[in-house]
């Protein structure tokens, strides 16, 4: 589970919603692995940038502040496991 | 002598520790519906059949080698003195998640009781769980439980007697396992830990960094480590649980309309608003009787006839001490009502996550939010209560914040000035000094993230809890208990400050604006008169107000009704006035109803004579004046309490930064609010 995990989040950061579909997992089997990788250091919550949402709000003024934003939880690799996570040869 | 039984109680944050341990000993520990609601040891004891058992309430953690500092409070416990049982408190809703921790106790090799709380929110969400398989499985006794009504608390409390070790169950990859046998070191959960990862207060030696280095040659040994729990979790939850498809739970529905992007943040604002109104409209006719009451009292002394001296000390210090700390227990117990509704409830929890992204905007986590709204009944807790914070920085950066929350000492004052200057607009007034303090605590957060050191950022899972309708019982209890507690700590030193104001008053012998405390509030309104403060009354309350926001209504009684002369009164008389007060406030209280769920009335209030006090404070300075001197007051040092918390957190340093920080900010907001105004 943790090694699909990693390297699902080693394409690109994803939604709690993306990794629920794409590891056929349950949500207290991500929860848990979540967990256990962001105590590890592996893996933290991202922050949509200015203009890089993908949620339609675009370049809204308001948007940091939008609480729609945050049901888009997301999740990408930290520099230490992007340093220890191979990529597939 | 009596044999001892230590307990410990541990489990993921909000499962229901401290409610178990309430419904088994009879205890008041506190409970409330989110994660972090205890953060420090706590203990008490109790007879049990002929033992004494010694029961320890420890932090919620989600993992033994947590590394934030309640985590590492629930893991020294254990490490240090580890108790005779363990008892494992479990979400049965959320089994999976829970286990994590139960396969890490069980490593331990401690006695242990599994208990499965929450069995009828499982129930709800369709999810049964075979406590009897569970109990096979672990090796140890599993009960079910429903800790707020009690439900399988006895059965707790007997298998506490008889308490196993639970099995190792993990199985580790081969590699990791020879390593393990290896390691000379026999509690198994010490060391899988020290040779899989960095845990603060857990001294690795040098063969368990030489087997280390060995296995991350072969996998990186976390990894296998936490891929192993989970697993086994997984297997362990596959063989216990049943889920049945209920369809969209309550709870779901319920946050579709409270956290919907558009309609959360003004639902929230409403909520809040209702809660001002609710304190503010039900508290009102009950501190106009208590003035009744003083008033009865006062002309009851002055028909006693005695030396002006004497009748001054009983009327303006004790009387008027005394009514200060009995004016306090309306508001307070509503407000500590309301907060209690919205905490048991599971609506506090929300704001956490409303407030995710506007957190974020600070450069703080969601969760940092539950602190900041602690600071709205006491900012002392609220600044212990940063521990639940992981990030040193994060932690800081919300205690120089809380301050600026006004707690409810300030509400006092609030109620008090907002009804002589504002009367139309009181809820309004008061809620926008709230939300006044709030934001310029976001803002002190994000202007200290330049300042303070950061960590690396670790952002956690926030979790939200179901909603659940309290028992009226226990919010009452809770309401109760804590206005008990504030009144109980509180009284003493207002009733100490108000005597020693007085004392000031009469020294030197003669007038009142000829005396020493008089001299030295003249000297203060010098800094304060750009915000429209002149007179030294209310300067002067502002420095027994430094010590405690308690005090300041107390101090005020003291210098303006040192003047006012107080016609003596009968016994009949009295207790007349006193039963005609007592009528009309519960007329207002039933008239109260109606206002909380209408749009508040823009007529003009009824004509009603202020009493002494709020008649010579509305002579003392215009409106523009008050709400700068509101303002002022709101943003200021709370109290030395606080000053000492940070101190002790953060050192002398930060402590010292947080009081010249807070004089500067009042000042420069008051004198804003002034200007506008003015």
């Amino acid at each position: 589970m943790l090694a699909e995990l990693l390297e699902a989040l080693r394409v690109r950061p994803r939604t709690r919603n993306e990794l629920l579909l794409l590891l056929q997992a349950s949500p207290g089997q991500l929860e848990a692995a979540l967990f256990q990788l962001s105590r590890g250091g592996y893996v933290d919550r991202a922050i949509p940038e200015q203009g890089s949402c993908h949620s339609g709000c675009g370049h809204c003024s308001v948007k940091n502040f939008c609480p729609g934003e945050s049901a888009e939880e997301t999740w990408r690799l930290t520099d230490k496991a992007l340093s220890r996570v191979a990529p597939p040869a | 002598m009596t044999p001892v039984l230590r307990v410990a109680t541990v489990g993921n944050p909000n499962v229901g520790k401290s409610s178990l341990i309430n419904a088994i000993a009879g205890s008041n520990l506190s409970v409330g519906n989110w994660p972090g609601t205890t953060v420090d040891r706590l203990s008490i004891s109790f007879e049990l059949d002929q033992v004494h058992v010694e029961w320890v309430d420890l932090p919620g953690t989600y993992s033994l080698a947590g590394a934030t500092s309640e985590e590492s409070i629930t893991r020294r416990e254990l490490l240090t003195s580890p108790p005779d049982v363990v008892v494992n408190v479990i979400d049965a809703g959320n089994l999976e998640r829970n286990l994590g921790l139960t396969l890490e106790l069980s490593e331990l090799g401690l006695p242990m009781v599994v208990v499965l709380n929450l069995v009828d929110e499982a129930r709800a969400h369709g999810i049964e769980v075979d406590a009897s398989k569970l109990s096979d499985c672990l090796g140890v006794e599993a009960i079910e439980t429903v800790a707020s009504s009690g439900q399988g608390c006895a059965e707790v409390k007997a298998a506490l007697l008889r308490a196993s070790r639970g099995r190792a169950l993990v199985e580790y990859p081969e590699y990791f396992q020879a390593a393990v046998r290896q390691l000379d070191e026999p509690n198994r959960w010490r060391a899988v830990t020290l040779l899989s990862e960095d845990v603060p207060g857990l001294d690795s030696h040098e063969q368990a960094q030489r087997l280390r280095r060995q296995l991350e040659l072969v996998q990186d040994p976390f990894l296998s480590v936490a891929e192993a729990r989970l697993k086994m979790a997984r297997h362990l939850t596959c063989d216990v649980e049943v889920r049945i498809d209920r369809g969209v739970s309550r709870t779901e529905k319920i946050d579709r309309l409270l956290l919907h992007p558009l309609l959360g943040l003004p639902l929230f604002l409403v909520g809040m608003l209702e809660v001002f109104r609710f304190t503010y409209e039900f508290s009102a006719p009950w501190i106009g009787f208590l003035d009744v009451v003083k008033g009865v009292l006062s002309s009851w002394v002055t028909s006693w006839g005695l030396a002006p001296l004497a009748q001054s000390f009983l009327i303006s210090g004790v009387i008027g001490g005394a009514g200060t700390v009995a004016a306090f227990s309306p508001v307070l117990f509503l407000l500590y009502l309301a907060m209690a509704f919205l905490e048991a409830s599971g609506l506090l929890a929300r704001t956490t996550f409303l407030f995710d992204q506007v957190m974020k905007w600070v450069g703080l986590p969601g969760r940092s939010l539950i602190p900041l709204l602690l600071g709205f009944g006491c900012n002392v807790p609220a600044i212990y209560s940063t521990r639940i914070l992981p990030n040193l920085g994060d932690r800081l950066r919300v205690a120089l914040a809380i301050p600026f929350m006004a707690c409810s000492a300030r509400l006092t004052v609030f109620v008090l000035f907002a009804a002589i200057f504002f009367p139309k607009t009181a809820p309004y007034v008061v809620l926008g000094l709230y939300l006044l303090g709030l934001l310029l605590g976001l803002l002190t957060a994000l202007l200290m993230r330049r300042f303070v050191p950061q960590d690396s950022d670790r952002t956690g899972i926030m979790e939200m809890p179901p909603y659940r309708f309290p028992s009226w019982r226990a919010v009452f209890r809770q309401a109760w208990l804590r206005t008990y507690s504030f009144l109980r700590d509180a009284a003493g030193p207002i009733l100490g400050a108000v005597l020693l104001v007085w004392f000031l008053h009469q020294v030197p012998a003669g007038k009142p604006e000829n005396s020493l405390y008089a001299g030295v509030s003249r000297a203060l309104t010098v800094p304060l008169a750009p915000l429209g403060i002149h007179d030294w009354r209310l300067a002067g309350a502002l420095m027994p107000g430094f010590i405690a926001k308690e005090v300041v209504v107390g101090t005020l009684g003291v210098s303006f009704l040192g003047e006012e002369p107080v016609a003596a009164g009968g016994l009949g008389e009295g207790l007349g006035q006193l039963a005609t007060g007592f009528g009309v406030a519960l007329q207002e209280t039933v008239l109260a109803v109606p206002k909380l769920f209408g749009v508040p009335s823009a007529e003009l209030p009824p004509d009603e004579s202020p009493n002494g006090l709020s008649a010579a404070i509305g002579r003392a300075c215009d409106s523009a004046g008050a709400l700068a001197y509101l303002v002022f007051l709101l943003l200021y040092t709370p109290c030395v309490a606080t000053v000492a918390a940070v101190r002790s957190e953060f050192g002398n340093g930060w402590a010292i930064f947080s009081v010249i920080w807070q004089l500067s900010v009042a000042w420069l907001a008051g004198w804003i609010a002034y200007q506008v105004m003015a």
